[in-house]
């Protein structure tokens, strides 16, 4: 699995040799440049592997907008938009596993087919439009919360946390649906076991039954998607800084794209793409540890 | 702006506004409509005083009621986008102002009606007509403590005239022969032509002073951190994020009242009114969409003001279809502006017939917009042979606005026959693209100047900033484009403002005529302001001045 | 519930072959409800983005400038913009066009995914290496993200978004089809054909394909969906169709500043995404129960 990934991180750079190609829509002058300072004038192979050897070092290069260190702006965003995924994960997984359960426990009945729809209505909807709605409801006719901006929950706890529920929200419906619906295959599988029937017949309350027997052994596959879905927050995140103008990765790299900023483009790339590794990973390694032959039932 | 009376040593009050002339009774007609309690007009600043040895320098820039007004806070706003670059030469925002004129202190200053006040010069003596000296207050420090000096106006006038800086407002300066120290208080502008519009100039980036060992050391890094000699200094800049800019201690005593600006970027304008609601932002730009529910939003204090800005499409002389004046005669006609007013601008404004605006001065009364003729359209575009139609590419950076007015263009110019297909591009690209001559059409809009030959230079003359015909190979100027270069630079010749507005309301009939600009409508500037904050003067270039500002307690 | 179906034995429950089979497919209809209502709303949308030029009121880019930004009406159901166009019209042309972005980029994804995951599963060894790498990296690029840098360097427009799209979709049918095709690969009937002297070829076209054709469907609905939003967050953060083409996404974004003023112009085109992507993910989740039950819980 950690060579999988290492050979990912090497393998994996398709898009930066095609941005190198790009470069020549700048204006001439600002391309010769650009080339002579990027060292784009050497062979295709070596530029990589410069670019490889430095990122290696913790050396990303320097962002052509603001001439700040690529490394330094990353280091500055990422505790923002890894507060912010955390709040959307936390409340999807508060709303997603009690649904699924819910689901799983009434299935095949009206009940679990209006939860999934449920579900599956927060996949549908475009996070934008979400977000620009809940804005206007709650921090602009309600006043209850700020409309944008960040503040780091390390500064400021509760001024942080109200600052995070609307995009954490916007971010996380999407994440329910998968969740949901996971949560609720994990557990019709479960309770169709024989340890549940036991347990059932040995009088143990419902309640108890669900929550520490089925929930338990339900939650590996939960969890293990919760991981690889990771990627997929992050793509999420571009949208919900743009709109609630967070100052995180996501926006850094959205104006990098913009701006033909490739130094800062490229690293945030690597960043996201270490970062769904490190879902996969956590995947992987949950599953060793929770593999369900091990755990006798 | 009657030079000639500048022949006195000092500055006071009556010559302030015997200098505003018609600018300041034009426009305290026409400022501060709108309800919510605006703050009083200012009528000129205070005196200046010369410094006085020992004690700390006067600031260039006063504000009424100075004893009266709270200290400390930080005044938070929300602006739509990052600064292009906070270095005055080649940033090239019309929106980087906001934050130059706190950093940078300019060599004398236009007042809130274009009048010219003292800055960084305390007095100013008109020698002759192509020689000016200036007097600079002693003991003025640059942010890093090094001493603003003789040397450091010299090198300012002589960094935007170095073809190596590529300044995006060299041509304001071409006819500054050079700078002369005296000493090390005192310097000598020598012209090489008269230039009626040197301290509306000199108000604005040209005018900036930079410090000269700091701007060569720094390099293309100036930009992103600048070293001004203003109240406020860079504290920091996340791009695309917030800008920090606190107060800077050495510049007064009791002077600027703030302890920091807190500048956050919010993208979208329905968010940007929403913080001011909830009070999470002081200052906003209010975008024409949200004027109506500002004026009626109680809470905050609202500011509208005829504006130098107009909005239009950059048009390229030297590409095709361009090039030719029937063409652009034809596109002209075929527009509705008033849908473009209604449509995009919901109705903020006026129509556009010429350059000047009502803010001005040279604003002329008797040019009417032109109006939309379908016939008078199709003719001139058979006459430049193109009966069979016509087809082009303009190029634009998508946002709110300008993609439905695109799209509006578009859908007009259809009607006679025109195809024009909308290129969108970041706004890097599109610039560098145009000025290589890849688009006949750029649409970008421009903020106005504080003097008539400044708008008028930079985007109607061949040599003009924003006329990027002058980048294309082999250009040669058509023998009306050459005839409106010389009725320009005559103008700006000329002191007496009244022969001056003479000139420019023919230029801007030639301008109307021979379509050399594409204008849709005047705009109107509008920014909202929390409750608490005081001091705010409506500045007829629709820049904000954020050092003036104070906070209630 | 449904009789358990193999895999290969699904195939031909979607083929309209004799009447037997018909009804065999109403009673699937009736047993999933959702799903089968779901499936005939995107039948319903489909329809629509064919047959939009025939009912559409008004053209899409007829700009009326004595009803701007105006509320739903009589005249106008779903409200104008504020250049004067009708929404409703715009939302009709826009399905053509959402809905053919969705189906070029499942195409695309389908397309050069498939071949590389058969080819991978079956001929094995290094190019099975290779080509799985290559998957595995794209993999490890939150999609959006490909996607964006993707259409941002090669330039914004209807087209690239397609590719984009489609590239950042492609290795899930990769993979689908790579285990399809090792799995067929054990079979024994498959060592018999070769023994026989029957071509690679042939195999993987007679017998690894149908198999997967139900998975892949199954996929593709659920891709649809995916791609159909996609197109519109790109279309919001300013890199996808170029004005005055009308996606869903771009009426959605010239909506987005509008919100407060008019209401209209950004929740039509909302709900039509959130429509036909719910109906997609319902539709999908359907099939998914009804071709391979074993998944989905009794």
């Amino acid at each position: 699995m950690l060579t999988f990934s290492l050979t990912n991180v090497l393998g994996g750079d398709p898009l930066l040799a095609l941005m190198g190609e790009e470069d020549g829509r700048l204006a001439p002058e600002a391309e010769a440049l650009l080339r002579e300072e990027l060292g784009l004038n050497d062979p295709l192979p070596i530029q990589y592997l410069n670019w490889l050897f430095d990122a290696i070092r913790g050396d990303l290069g320097t962002s052509i907008q603001s001439g700040q260190p690529v490394t330094e702006a990353l280091l500055d965003r990422i505790p923002v938009t890894f507060q912010l995924g955390m709040t959307a994960w936390i409340f999807a997984i508060a709303f997603a596993i009690p649904l699924g359960m819910f689901a799983a426990i009434s299935r095949n009945t009206w009940k679990d087919q209006a939860a999934t729809a449920l579900a599956l209505a927060g996949v549908a909807t475009p996070s934008f439009w979400m977000g620009l709605m809940l804005i206007l409801v709650f921090a602009v006719w309600f006043r209850l919360l700020p409309p944008s901006g960040f503040v780091n929950l390390w500064d400021d706890p509760i001024d942080g946390a109200k600052h995070l529920v609307l995009p954490g929200i916007t971010l996380g419906v999407n994440l329910i649906g998968t969740v949901a619906r996971q949560t609720r295959s994990a557990m019709l599988e479960v309770l169709g076991q024989d340890y549940i029937r036991t347990a059932r017949a040995k009088g143990l309350l419902e309640r108890v039954v669900l929550t520490k027997h089925a929930l338990r052994n339900a939650m590996l596959p939960v969890v293990t998607v919760l991981g690889l879905q990771f990627a997929n927050l992050l793509g999420g995140t571009v949208i919900i800084e743009q709109v609630f103008a967070i100052p995180g990765v996501g926006r850094l790299a959205l104006g990098a794209v913009f701006a033909q900023d490739f130094p800062v483009v490229q690293g945030a790339v690597l960043l996201a793409a270490l970062a769904t590794l490190a879902g996969n990973l956590w995947a992987d390694i949950m599953y060793t540890i929770f593999d369900p032959r091990i755990r006798v039932s | 702006m009657d030079a000639r009376n500048w022949k006195s040593t000092r500055v006071s009050r009556r010559s302030a506004l015997r200098g505003a002339g018609i600018g300041l009774a034009g426009l305290s007609g026409a400022a501060l409509i709108g309800c919510g309690d605006s703050d009083e007009t200012s009528d000129g600043t205070a005196a200046a005083t010369t410094g006085t040895g020992g004690a700390a320098p006067a600031p260039s820039v006063t504000t009424p009621d100075a004893s009266a007004r709270t200290r400390g806070g930080t005044l938070k706003v929300a602006l739509g986008g990052d600064p292009t670059g906070l270095d005055p030469s080649t940033s090239r925002g019309g929106g980087d102002h906001h934050y130059l004129y706190s950093l940078f202190e300019n060599l004398v200053n236009n007042g809130p009606d274009f009048s010219t006040q003292p800055g960084v010069a305390t007095e100013w003596e008109v020698i002759d007509d192509l020689t000016i000296r200036f007097k600079i207050k002693e003991g003025l420090k640059f942010h890093d403590g090094s001493d603003l000096t003789a040397e450091d106006v010299q090198f300012t006038i002589d960094h935007h005239k170095n073809p190596e800086t590529q300044s995006y407002s060299a041509g304001q300066v071409t006819s500054v022969d050079n700078v002369e120290i005296v000493d090390d208080s005192n310097v000598v502008f020598h012209l090489n032509a008269v230039t009626a519009s040197l301290f509306a100039i000199l108000g604005d980036r040209n005018g900036m002073i930079l410090p000269k060992a700091a701007t060569l050391a720094a390099g293309k890094d100036f930009t992103n951190k600048p070293v001004g000699s203003g109240p406020f200094k860079l504290d920091s800049w996340a791009v695309d994020a917030n800008v920090q800019m606190v107060k800077n201690d050495a510049y007064a005593e009791d002077y600027p009242y703030l302890d920091a600006i807190d500048v956050q970027v919010v993208p979208n304008t329905s968010v940007q009114f929403a913080n001011l609601r909830t009070g999470d932002a002081d200052v906003i730009t209010v975008d024409p969409k949200d004027r109506a529910a500002a004026r009626t939003t109680d809470g905050i204090q609202l500011n509208e003001w005829v504006s130098t800005a107009y909005t239009q499409v950059n048009i390229n002389t030297a590409v095709a279809p361009i090039n030719d004046m029937r063409v652009r005669q034809a596109l002209t006609y075929s527009l509705n502006r008033q849908a473009i007013l209604d449509g995009i601008y919901f109705s903020e404004g006026e129509l556009a017939n010429g350059p000047m605006t009502k803010a001005s001065w040279a604003y002329n009364e008797n040019l009417a917009p032109i109006p939309e003729d379908l016939e008078k359209a199709k003719q001139f575009l058979d006459a430049a042979g193109y009966a069979d139609g016509l087809a082009f590419e303009l190029v634009i950076v998508a946002d709110e606005d300008r993609t439905p007015l695109s799209e509006m263009m578009k859908a007009q110019w259809a009607r006679i026959g025109v195809d024009c297909t909308i290129v969108a591009r970041s706004a890097e690209e599109a610039g560098a693209e145009y000025r290589a001559q890849k688009y006949p059409m750029f649409l970008t809009f421009f903020s106005g100047r504080a003097d008539p030959d400044m708008t008028i230079f930079e985007n109607f003359h061949t040599k003009g900033g924003f006329n990027r015909a002058q980048f294309a190979e082999n250009f040669t100027p058509s023998a009306e484009a050459l005839e409106l270069d010389a009725k320009i630079e005559a103008a700006r010749q000329v002191y007496d403002q009244a022969e001056r507005k003479v000139l420019y309301d023919d230029i801007q009939v030639q301008i109307a005529e021979q379509a050399f600009g594409i204008l849709f409508t005047h705009r109107t500037n509008a920014v909202a302001l929390s409750q608490r904050v005081e001091g705010f003067q409506p500045y007829g270039d629709g820049k904000y001045r954020f050092h003036e500002l104070s906070l209630k307690a | 519930m449904s009789e358990s179906t193999t895999l290969a034995q699904s195939a031909p429950a979607l083929a309209f072959a004799t009447k037997s089979k018909q009804r065999q497919l109403w009673n699937l209809a009736k047993r999933h409800r959702i799903g089968a209502a779901a499936f005939g709303g995107v039948i319903l949308v489909c329809l629509i983005a064919a047959t939009a030029p025939i009912i559409s009121p008004y053209d899409p880019l007829e700009q009326d400038y004595d009803s701007l930004l105006q509320g739903p009406s009589l005249s106008h159901p779903f409200g104008t913009d504020r250049v004067g166009r009708d929404i409703f019209a715009r939302v009709l042309y826009g399905t053509q066009i959402s809905v053919l972005v969705g189906l070029v980029a499942v195409g695309i994804s389908i397309v050069i995914g498939v071949p590389l995951g058969l080819l991978s599963g079956f001929v094995g060894g290094a190019l099975d290496n290779v080509i799985m790498r290559f998957m595995d990296a794209l993999i490890a690029f939150p999609r959006l993200i490909l996607a964006l840098a993707i259409v941002a360097v090669l330039s914004p427009g209807i087209v690239n978004v397609m590719i984009a799209v489609g590239i950042g979709s492609m290795p899930v049918y990769a993979r689908l089809m790579r285990s399809q095709a090792l799995a067929i690969r054990e079979n024994q009937y498959v060592e018999a054909a070769h023994s026989l002297g029957v071509s690679n070829v042939r195999v993987m076209y007679r017998h690894v394909l149908p198999n997967a054709v139900s998975p892949i469907i199954v996929q593709a609905t659920l891709g649809l969906g995916y791609a159909v939003l996609a197109e519109a967050s790109l279309s919001f953060l300013g890199v996808g169709v170029q004005p005055p083409t009308a996606t869903w996404g771009s009426i959605l974004n010239q909506g987005a500043p509008l919100l407060e003023q008019a209401w209209w112009v950004a929740f039509f085109p909302g709900l039509a995404i959130f429509i036909f992507v719910l109906c997609l993910n319902l539709a999908g989740d359907a099939l998914r129960d009804i071709l391979d039950p074993r998944l989905r819980g009794r």
